[in-house]
């Protein structure tokens, strides 16, 4: 939800007369100076810093970088991180797109109530939630019991990546339902209609018509529910297994159990660099999703 | 309302906004009398609107200067000019009241309490709102918005009322209404009214003078019906309706030569390089050698004819291809047909010459 | 949609996933035994109790509340004044400034968090009540910029224009009409602010003292070393805390403006 507002900043609509804004540039450096000041305080210089620190210590030269592809556990959790990442933008997407389709169809007090139900656990405390999923899936937890007297599995899902996979996915939901309505919203539903009346089945009109006018809006949701995956830490820290880490996981490892800030600064900068180019792309092929969608017109 | 009468003076008013654009006002002049209901007129980007803007204060102007009653305002900023703007979306404040709304510019004035009490409750009396006083702007139609932002930029009697577009966004109907409303409000304040549109009937329905704007400059100034009979050059004739338009030359100072027509100029002087102008509702059609003596006439094919009611329009396609139009009495136009071969013609005052 | 039953299963279903988790907290706050065992044994209300009575506990609320109402006002200071300063740059330069004011959105907490536990180790401001202020204000700023931000791009310029030919010098203006038409971003982005401050985790994980445990801290290390369950307490302390702040907040907005709208009519 975040991300997607971010981008919209842009585009606000053009104002009549351009020339009326009034006050001086003084004021408007003076308004930006703390937000300025803050972001490079707290944000750029210690980012730079780290990055420096991943190449200086404890010698100058990229081999804490080289470590993360040699020593062969770090890429197996890398892998493993992207893995459970890309298993959550697919899961989230299968339960988001129905679930924001329904909000665009439904009648206004329906929509409200599907609106709140989103954002309920938006607000719920991240702890709480993974909490919450703790008492479920731990032996002996009504999942747990569930599975054993229905399928006859004894699979105690505390602890393992599935468990970590089901409980991410809840938490990132309302980070893929939010953009994904906001982009479904604006699809002109007519179009289906038409191509139904041209003769088109029910499935082949949603198949042909709806689903490419959607795609940048999946695009979107599904990068951004990967993205927030890649740095999660409080779900596999509690759910998952210390046998199967993730990335975060690994960081504050190195961090507190370790102190190699280095190793844990290469990581880190790496972290970055993933998802920054995940971001990039998703851009790209919604971007190119939105001009092919133009171009059909 | 009292009008404090005062002569409003825009001279060689210039506003650039810099890098290598044309100017989006190119030096205008313009005097309006106290009481006038002047209207800019013209396509968007001819500078009407920031015209108003520098007249408002929003907009400093590059150089030139507006004055009020022989004061300079040009410096001034829009808080201090004292006057009436209405918006084009009327620009009520959303979180006030209709009360809060009218009473606004009094307050910012110190008016005490039972003062502002009763100017507004006049007011909002007067235009037809008591009794929504307590309303919030969402809460009223189009047209009642419009009432409470005239009522709001009327209450402190400014000395000029400047409105921007302020028709602009309804339909068809709510605008003829609000037009007529407008004119009577304008009778019965007697306040300089600097009005802006880039529809030209609105134009014609209200205004005593209308400043036909294009690229930066006035390009025709005049009343409603001098303006459209005589428009002084191409654009303005354009502009203002429809028009038959003929680019020829001066054969000779009495003769006017296009393509193979020759027609008689009449009396008076005109522009050397000229273009010979006729309105649809002057021209007349009639079969060849049927042409009354003493008109001039060009030689058309009937392209279309749609009855109108009181009224028929003849579409015509000229010998140089250009397309043009009569319009006349439904009973002159019961025998036309499309592809009848015609004379379009017009009788001496219908016509006029203007500059390209 | 009367013809999609199928959807509507799947929507009911997800409205399930996103809600029905998290109440198997109130039936596990209230157990009697000292594990967390489900369904509880017995029931009672000791790990509110204990909650409340505990030192531990009792501190990590403290430092958390202080935390919050610290940075909640700086985030709400800065990220206001950096929304109104973008609105005054061009649509391009706006655009670029937001977007790199945002990026800690975007950005993996985690990495920002090494970052400020890497600098903040050197400057001695790790395990001070300072350092997680200024933690959880850099990552509250964005929130109230966005939320800012998104209502002075819906507010009409044409507003402060009337009011200028109205009468009212900029400063009246911004008092009487632009300030009260942003107010609800600016509610909106501190009551986000406040939220996302005393839920943050990873930054306080690294930064934590013993005199710095904050109450997510202390619940993470509660269920991570000691399998005590006052967090089954503290989690349902915290959702209904935070439900109840929202709901009063949509409440009250609601009523405001049916309020509004109910006048006159």
């Amino acid at each position: 939800m975040t991300t997607t507002a971010v981008l919209d900043v842009g585009r606000a609509a053009p104002v009549r007369a351009a020339g009326r804004t009034t006050g001086s540039r003084t004021a408007t450096a003076l308004l930006l100076a703390p937000a300025v000041i803050a972001s490079l305080a707290l944000f750029v210089y210690p980012l730079a810093r780290i990055v420096v620190v991943s190449v200086t210590e404890p010698t100058i030269g990229l081999h804490n970088y080289a470590e993360l592809f040699t020593d062969g556990y770090t890429l197996r959790v890398l892998t493993r991180t992207l893995l459970v990442a890309l298993g959550v933008a697919v899961l989230d997407l299968l339960m988001a797109f129905p679930y924001a389709y329904a909000m665009t169809v439904c009648s206004p007090r329906v929509r409200a109530v599907l609106f709140t139900i989103v954002l309920i656990p938006f607000w719920t405390s991240a702890l709480a939630k993974n909490f919450a999923w703790m008492i479920l899936f731990q032996r002996g937890g009504l999942v747990d019991e569930f599975l054993k007297a229905t399928l006859g599995i004894d699979y105690p899902l505390l602890g393992t990546t599935p468990a970590v996979l089901i409980a991410m996915s809840q938490v990132l939901l309302p980070f893929a339902v939010l953009p994904l309505y906001a982009s479904l919203e604006q699809i002109d539903r007519r179009l289906v209609d038409a191509a139904q009346g041209l003769g088109a089945t029910r499935g082949r009109a949603f198949r042909q018509v709806y689903l490419p006018l959607a795609a940048p809006g999946l695009v979107a949701a599904g990068a951004l529910a990967f993205i927030l995956s890649l740095g999660f830490y409080i779900t596999p820290a509690l759910l998952g297994s210390p046998q199967q880490t993730l990335i975060a996981q690994l960081i504050m490892a190195r961090v507190e159990q370790v102190l190699d800030f280095a190793g844990a600064d290469a990581i880190g900068i790496f972290l970055l660099i993933v998802t920054v180019a995940m971001a990039l792309l998703s851009r790209w092929v919604s971007r190119r999703a939105t001009a092919r969608k133009e171009a059909a017109r | 309302m009292n009008a404090r009468a005062g002569r409003l003076e825009i001279r060689e008013l210039v506003k650039h906004y810099g890098g290598d654009g044309p100017a989006a006002v190119a030096g205008i002049d313009l005097t309006i009398d106290p009481g006038e209901f002047i209207t800019l007129l013209g396509p968007s980007g001819s500078g009407k609107t920031t015209t108003l803007n520098m007249i408002a204060g929003f907009v400093p102007p590059t150089s030139g200067s507006i004055l009020l009653g022989g004061t300079d305002l040009t410096g001034l900023q829009p808080h201090k000019r004292g006057f009436g703007m209405v918006f084009q979306n009327y620009a009520l404040f959303p979180h006030m009241s209709v009360f809060d709304n009218v009473a606004y510019p009094l307050r910012q004035r110190g008016k005490s309490k039972a003062e502002i009490r009763k100017l507004v409750l006049d007011i909002v009396e007067r235009f037809g709102l008591a009794g929504l006083e307590r309303r919030r702007p969402a809460q009223l139609s189009g047209g009642q918005q419009q009432r409470v932002a005239l009522a709001r930029a009327l209450v402190f009697s400014p000395p000029v009322l400047l409105l921007d577009e302020p028709l602009g966004a309804l339909d068809r109907k709510l605008r003829a209404q609000l037009q007529l409303e407008l004119k009577k409000l304008h009778q019965e304040v007697g306040l300089t009214f600097v009005f802006v549109t880039h529809d030209q009937d609105e134009a014609m329905y209200l205004s005593d003078r209308i400043a036909v704007f294009d690229e930066g400059r006035i390009d025709g100034m005049g009343r409603p019906a001098e303006l459209y009979d005589d428009p002084g050059t191409l654009f303005v004739a354009n502009f203002l309706g429809e028009a038959n338009t003929f680019a020829g030359r001066f054969a000779d100072p009495r003769t006017y030569a296009w393509n193979d027509e020759k027609w008689r100029t009449g009396e008076g002087d005109h522009p050397a390089e000229a273009v010979l102008v006729v309105r649809p509702e002057r021209t007349r059609v009639f079969a060849p050698g049927e042409v009354p003596p003493g008109w001039n006439s060009v030689g058309a094919i009937v392209t279309d004819v749609s009855r109108l009611g009181p009224t028929s329009r003849i579409d015509l396609a000229f010998p140089d291809g250009r397309a043009g139009a009569a319009v006349l009495p439904s009973t002159d136009a019961v025998q036309v047909r499309v592809g009848d071969d015609v004379r379009a013609a017009w009788d001496l005052p219908s016509q006029a010459f203007v500059t390209p | 949609m009367r013809r999609a039953p199928l959807l509507w299963i799947v929507v009911c279903s997800v409205a399930a996933l996103l809600t029905v988790p998290t109440l198997f907290l109130i039936p596990m706050s209230l157990t009697g035994g000292s594990t967390f065992q489900f369904p509880p044994p017995s029931w009672s209300l000791r790990w509110y109790r204990n909650l409340v009575e505990d030192r531990g506990w009792r501190d990590a609320v403290m430092v958390s509340l202080q935390v919050a109402v610290l940075s909640t006002p700086m985030a709400v200071a800065i990220g206001t004044g950096a929304a109104f300063g973008l609105m005054r740059l061009g649509a391009r330069l706006r655009l670029i400034g937001a977007g790199a004011l945002s990026a800690p959105l975007v950005i993996p907490n985690i990495l920002i968090a090494l970052a400020i536990y890497g600098m903040f180790l050197q400057m001695g401001l790790s395990g001070t009540i300072l350092g997680l202020v200024l933690g959880q204000t850099a990552l509250a700023v964005p929130f109230v910029l966005i939320a800012v931000l998104a209502r002075l791009q819906g507010y009409d310029r044409n507003l402060t224009a009337a009011a200028l030919s109205l009468g009212a010098t900029p400063a009246t203006v911004f008092r009487t009409v632009t300030f009260p038409l942003v107010l609800p971003g600016i509610v909106a982005g501190g009551v986000f602010a406040f939220v996302a401050s005393f839920d943050e985790l990873v930054i306080a994980l690294l930064l934590q003292s013993p005199r710095t445990v904050t109450l997510p801290v202390q619940m993470f290390n509660a269920v991570v070393e000691a399998a005590d369950p006052t967090i089954s307490a503290a989690s349902t302390v915290l959702v209904v805390v935070v439900s109840a702040v929202i709901l009063v907040a949509q409440i009250g907005w609601t009523r405001r403006s049916e309020k509004r709208s109910g006048s006159g009519a």
